[in-house]
């Protein structure tokens, strides 16, 4: 009996950490008083499970959380700019193509097909030049704030019975801003 | 009592809100997290479900948890307080809570292991072996459009480079009129249609458009719609695109889309073959909980249907324990448990009866006893201030106690008890003579005091006290001072002896004064019959001076009586003696005797019992006159030994069988009266007693009575 639940915790706690996605390099970008983040994912996210996902003729969705967050000594962190994007895909075993729709902020941006699994990939795999917002209220200075990101892949069960997202969990990024 | 239901009733009220508080909270939260989860999932329809059975699984779980580490906690905390029925409780409910618990981890073990290999088992090699083909063939036929579209769309690419720009719109047109195409799009880079056909058969999008500038182009899209196209793509020249499309035949695209939507229903099962693993273990799970919750409620329930009740008796014995018989269990069952609380009731009730009657009786006890002092109190006033001294002797003849006038005998204070009394020489010589007193309660004897150049005379008796078993633990002394009694009734017994030695020496006197005066009356005168008279008058003179002899030797022999010598012998042979020379002499008088053989020994003195037995005889003959029947016979009657001699004379009349023993008092002619008194004192001597035979009439009957 110890040995079985050992083996479920084992397990589950495999799941979850083994092979959990990661996110890469976090780059930002002033331009015009807004602030432009871009990230990647680093290799491997495509786990078995995404893929299989993907392949799965059912919408997958990715989401992307950016967050800009200011430090707050004694007190919880305040976010001070947040958007979210995601990308959904569709394969469709017919066509054997990828329908991909990405919204921001629940609006919708861009709906294309992709005839490969490695341009999904590609898509899936990192948010070019999201537009954060204007930096104007942002105080100048070092260290200041932060940025961070958190890439949700997959909806999973802990233990059968525990909801729990499949995330990269928060990535972060000293900001400096201008 | 009653402040003890009062906080009882507090406790129950909290106890209610708890049971009705924490699972309103645990439903509560149930809902919301149900709420949350749906919401935050409301791309994932199908996920919603496994979430409400997450949640009612958890909020089972928690729940049970919560119960049983409730239980766990109430238990061990009562455990450790020896709390009434805490320890069969806990013993119970874990007992029920295991028999719930184990079967139904065992079969949700099997389930889950059951589910996960044959879930899996369904998307095995060969099932997705065969799908994979029947994509393949759905791919492989779409494929040839794909090549054929990709093909001609690089041709038409090629011919509308080497055409110019001005002329390619028209040149495109005339390749759709020739029938090479299903349809054909001719843009710009900027996203302007420049030609298409069949107008608006299909949008194309500005990815799409994008790709087609690509390197690699724009390559074998599947468009689908009414009607579908395979669509490719290539540069024409640095600002131009033509897409050729194909249309997809019916039949084909009918196929593929059959196979296609098998291959999909496949790939989606397949994908969430993990969702459905977790839905049907959730189920399980949700299943096995419900069923545990159920058997540790069931448990809980009947483990407080039967430990209440023992929880009660046990409260209720504490109760009458501590002596509380005011109580009453409530409760009321048809069962074993409502018999032994309703017995336990009555044994209460019995219980409260006996004690009632035990205080009454301890009442009655406590008074009686309040009583018993006060009369033994009493009796010890009494018994001190009596004029008779009181000593009390134990089994072995030690002193005990002695009042004021006992210790005015012996000269003792009371303080002197009883350690002093023993060592007195006063006291040896009581016990001396009291020793055979113990033998004869009746008897009284008289002890000579010397204490201080005066000699008191004492009447002792010895009053034995017998035990409960029978037997005697001790014995009461009391003495009493007859010193001026025994000082009068000498001086009195002296007077009567004078005035009796007076009047008998008185009667006699006068016969002889009157001879000698006879005598010297004749003398004087020179009677002739002086001679006569002289032998007349001496005759007197002698017959009534022997008188005087006989009366003077029996009061010589009254007086001197010897003291007792007692020696065990035979009744039987002191009788055959004592009869032996009366046979002889009287052959007139018969003798028979009826003494058995087995008559045991006596205690008696020999000689003067014998003379006893004598004296009797020589009534009986005397009356007889010398002939007739003495009948002699032994028996025991009680703890006497009694020797009874009948006779066949006149008997005794009434009148003076009670004086018979007396002194002095006499039916004879001669004889001063004293031969039964000597008799009774004899006897008396002996601890015995003589009676007359008032059964018998055929003559006198006495009988002597000897302690055993």
């Amino acid at each position: 009996m110890k040995r079985l639940v050992l083996i479920a915790l084992l397990a589950a706690g495999l799941s979850v950490f083994a092979k959990s996605p990661k996110v890469g390099d976090i780059s930002c970008a002033f331009e015009n008083l807004h602030l432009f983040a871009s990230f990647s994912m680093q290799e491997g996210f495509l786990t078995p499970d995404v893929l299989e996902s993907l392949e799965s003729t059912k919408p997958t969705t990715f989401t992307y959380e950016v967050e800009v967050t200011k430090k707050r000594i004694g007190w919880f962190d305040k976010t001070v700019l947040r958007k979210v994007v995601e990308k959904t895909v569709t394969y469709d075993n017919l066509t054997r193509q990828y329908d991909v729709i990405t919204i921001l902020d629940g609006e919708e941006k861009e709906r294309f097909s992709l005839t490969s699994i490695d341009e999904v990939a590609a898509v899936l795999g990192g948010v070019e030049r999201v537009d954060m917002g204007s930096v104007v209220d942002l105080m100048p200075g070092e260290k200041a704030y932060y940025i961070r990101v958190r890439v949700t892949l997959l909806k999973n069960f802990v233990l059968w019975i525990i909801p729990s997202d499949e995330d990269t969990g928060w990535k972060e990024k000293e900001l400096k801003t201008p | 009592m009653e402040g003890k239901r009062a906080k009882d009733a507090i406790k129950d009220r909290k106890r209610l809100w708890v049971k009705i508080g924490v699972p309103a909270f645990l439903l509560v939260s149930a809902i919301g997290i149900i709420y949350f989860f749906i919401r935050s999932n409301e791309g994932h329809p199908f996920k919603n479900p496994l979430i409400v059975l997450a949640v009612f699984d958890i909020f089972l779980l928690v729940t049970l948890l919560y119960l049983l580490l409730r239980q766990l906690v109430k238990g061990y905390l009562q455990w450790r307080r020896v709390k009434e029925g805490a320890r069969i409780r806990t013993r119970l409910l874990t007992a029920f809570v295991l028999l719930g618990l184990i079967p139904s981890t065992l079969l949700l073990i099997s389930a889950v292991m059951m589910i996960e290999s044959a879930v899996d088992r369904w998307f095995m090699l060969p099932v997705h072996t065969i799908n994979e083909a029947g994509q393949r063939l759905v791919d492989s036929s779409l494929d040839l459009l794909r090549a054929q579209s990709a093909r001609k769309a690089q041709a038409v690419s090629k011919q509308l480079a080497s055409v110019p720009e001005d002329l390619q719109a028209s040149f495109v047109s005339h390749l759709a009129d020739d029938g090479d195409m299903d349809a054909v799009w001719f843009f710009d880079s900027d996203g302007n249609t420049i030609f298409e056909w069949p107008r608006e058969a299909v949008k194309i999008d500005s990815f799409k458009r994008k790709k087609c500038f690509s390197s690699e182009g724009l390559k074998g899209y599947i468009v689908l719609g009414n009607p579908s196209y395979v669509l490719s793509g290539s540069r024409v020249g640095p600002s131009r695109a033509v897409v050729a499309g194909y249309l997809l035949p019916e039949k084909l695209l009918a196929e593929a889309r059959f196979i296609a939507e098998n291959q999909k229903l496949y790939l989606q099962a397949k994908a969430e073959r993990k969702f459905f693993k977790i839905s049907m273990i959730s189920s399980f799970l949700a299943l096995t909980l419900a069923v545990i919750f159920a058997a540790v409620w069931i448990g809980m329930k009947l483990t407080r249907e039967i430990s209440k009740p023992l929880q009660l008796l046990l409260e209720g014995t504490e109760e009458v324990s501590r002596g509380n018989l005011d109580l009453t269990i409530p409760y009321e069952a048809k069962d074993e448990i409502g018999t032994v609380v309703s017995s336990f009731n009555r044994m209460v009730d019995d219980l409260k009866e006996s004690k009632r009657e035990i205080v009454k009786s301890n009442e009655e006890l406590r008074e009686a006893s309040e009583a018993a002092e006060r009369r033994r109190n009493y009796i010890e006033t009494l018994v001190e201030s009596l004029n008779v001294g009181i000593i009390s002797i134990g089994r072995e003849g030690e002193l005990l106690t002695a009042n004021n006038k006992a210790r005015e005998f012996l000269g003792l204070t009371k303080k002197d008890l009883p350690a002093k009394i023993v060592t007195l020489p006063v006291w040896q010589a009581i016990k001396d003579n009291i020793r055979d007193l113990s033998r004869h309660p009746e008897e009284r004897r008289e002890i000579s005091l010397s204490q201080r150049d005066e000699t008191k005379v004492l009447m002792a008796s010895l009053v034995p006290i017998a035990d409960p078993e029978g037997g005697v633990s001790r014995s009461i002394l009391i003495l009493e001072d007859v010193t001026d009694l025994s000082r009068t009734q000498r001086i009195a017994a002296w007077q009567e002896v004078a005035r009796r030695l007076a009047h008998e020496i008185k009667n006699p006197l006068t016969p002889i004064r009157l001879s000698a005066q006879r005598i010297r009356k004749k003398a004087r005168e020179g009677a002739g019959d002086l001679q006569e008279v002289i032998l007349e008058g001496t005759t007197t003179i002698e017959k009534e001076v022997e008188s005087m002899m006989l009366m003077v030797n029996e009061f010589s022999r009254f007086a001197r009586l010897p003291e007792v010598r007692m020696k065990s012998g035979s009744l039987g042979e002191l009788v055959l003696n004592s009869a032996a020379p009366y046979q002889n002499a009287y052959p007139k008088v018969k003798f028979s005797f009826d003494m058995p053989a087995d008559f045991p020994m006596v205690m008696f003195d020999q000689e003067q019992l014998e003379r006893v037995i004598k004296n009797l005889f020589e009534n009986s003959i005397e009356a007889m006159k010398m002939a007739g029947e003495i009948m002699v016979s032994l028996s025991l009657r009680e703890k006497w030994a009694a020797i009874s001699i009948r006779d066949t004379g006149p008997g005794i009349p009434s009148d003076i069988r009670d004086k018979m023993f007396l002194p002095y008092f006499s039916t004879k002619k001669k004889g001063m009266g004293l031969g039964m008194a000597i008799v009774v004192r004899i006897l008396e001597e002996h601890g015995g007693r003589i009676e007359v035979d008032g059964d018998y009439s055929g003559g006198a009957g006495i009988t002597i009575f000897l302690p055993r």
